[in-house]
């Protein structure tokens, strides 16, 4: 069906299939729930009030992450603090995390792990695993070329690896100096 | 293609196969097949993107987050396409289309004629940049192939440019159309390397052009502008940078004007 012809989706139906999607996308680039819920009602407003100068409408999903990553930039340009460093490798031996030890984690964990990836990969990577995009489309939104993004992608992906080892490292040293569980302290030192 | 390349393409595989039917990966997933090393790399490796992808899926959102959004929506004013259904839409597209029909057999001279509103020329001009799909159609630092590239898409040029831009290499350069007017654009940047713009089209488009001569200088939201006109050209700078950093392109008054892309 051409572009032309596929039917406007409603305000609600857009908010209801993009809303979730875009505030996981949002909370990776703030760090912060509250931004993360300003900056996805700030996209939905501009799709409110400027979304119908869209012609193509099956263009809806990549007009609401670019809008969202172009809002996200320009908050973080006025709060000065949008810092990232271009790494001059990418690890060469990544460290293996189980796909059993990503199971064991809950969701917050997850994203919190994804929120300690450098601001330039963590868009590319945070997209991705959204799923609903290729890297045609992540490269369309972000405005970079798709070479750019395969390298993102790949050291993104190395930094989550190794953020997700450390992390298990530390919880295993945490539980060997202190076995005890917050209820047993409670209890020795009361 | 050797093993690491293969790897750096289908580290880019969406989870759950959704790539799967994506020529782009089809090369690097034969190999996949024909060698085991990089067969069981690339089963760990989906194994790791779906369950991460699953978890990312878990992230709870503020449940109050929709209400927000659709209440929010209610009190902002709407563009009425979305606040009628389909139908009446369809309708009333219908009859509009059927009006604009007659008025244009009636009256398609005039309608040649018709001119902008000044204030109508700026909103929509950076209306356009706004918009998240724009892109700037010519890519290059090249003040001569800014020239050359406006002179062969026919667009307005031939314009004065104030001092202080004329230091500054472009970035890029377009055109698009406003009504039936087209209008050039073409990118800089500023000191703090925020980006000026500058747009231009035919004073004769427009039904109250800007004064000839020194600029004006506005400030409408965070959009600092400054119009003029030259010749039979108006012109516009917009910028997101600050109003004094605007105001220092033009190298302060009377203005030193330069002759550039004639």
């Amino acid at each position: 069906m051409p572009p032309n012809d596929v039917p406007r989706p409603s305000f609600e139906s857009v908010v209801e299939t993009y809303y979730q999607p875009l505030f996981r996308f949002a909370l990776s680039l703030t760090k912060h729930e509250a931004e993360a819920s300003d900056l996805t009602q700030q996209t939905f407003y501009l799709w409110a009030t400027k979304g119908h100068q869209l012609r193509d409408v099956t263009k809806v999903k990549s007009w609401l992450f670019t809008t969202l990553h172009r809002e996200f930039l320009s908050w973080a340009r006025r709060r000065q603090r949008f810092e990232h460093t271009e790494m001059d490798e990418t690890d060469a031996d990544l460290p293996t995390v189980s796909p059993t030890m990503v199971n064991d984690l809950d969701g917050s964990t997850a994203i919190a792990a994804l929120q300690q990836v450098d601001d330039l990969y963590r868009a590319p990577l945070t997209l991705f695993y959204l799923q609903d995009h290729s890297y045609k489309e992540i490269a369309e939104i972000l405005d970079v070329p798709i070479g750019t993004v395969m390298s993102r992608l790949a050291r993104g992906k190395g930094q989550l690896r190794k953020i997700l080892a450390d992390q298990k490292k530390s919880t295993f040293s945490e539980n060997k100096i202190l076995p005890l569980n917050s209820d047993n302290k409670r209890e020795n030192f009361s | 293609m050797d093993n690491r390349e293969a790897k750096f393409i289908l580290q880019a595989y969406r989870p759950e196969g959704r790539d799967a039917a994506n020529p782009d990966f089809r090369e690097a997933l034969e190999q996949a097949e024909r060698d085991p090393e990089l067969g069981v790399w690339l089963q760990q490796e989906r194994a790791f993107d779906d369950a991460f992808a699953a978890k990312l899926k878990e992230v709870p959102v503020p449940p109050n987050l929709k209400e927000e959004i659709l209440t929010g929506q209610k009190v902002i004013p709407m563009p009425s396409i979305w606040q009628r259904p389909p139908a009446l839409i369809a309708l009333a597209a219908a009859a509009v289309f059927a009006v604009g029909l007659l008025l244009l057999t009636l009256l398609a001279p005039q309608m040649s004629e018709q001119q902008l509103a000044w204030k109508d020329f700026q909103k929509a001009a950076i209306g356009t940049y706004e918009d998240p799909m724009f892109r700037l159609k010519k890519m290059t630092s090249n003040t001569e192939e800014v020239r050359a590239w406006l002179a062969q898409e026919d667009a307005p040029r031939g314009f004065v440019l104030p001092e202080g831009m004329r230091q500054k290499p472009p970035v890029g350069c377009t055109t698009f159309k406003i009504d039936n007017h087209l209008v050039s654009m073409v990118c800089f940047k500023t000191t703090s390397g925020e980006l000026a713009h500058l747009f231009m089209m035919p004073r004769s488009g427009l039904s109250n052009p800007p004064q000839v001569g020194d600029p004006t200088f506005v400030q409408d939201g965070s959009w600092s502008t400054a119009s003029w006109s030259d010749g039979k050209l108006a012109m516009m700078v917009a910028t997101q940078a600050p109003m004094p950093e605007l105001q220092q392109l033009f190298g302060g008054s009377p203005l030193a004007l330069l002759q550039l892309y004639r």
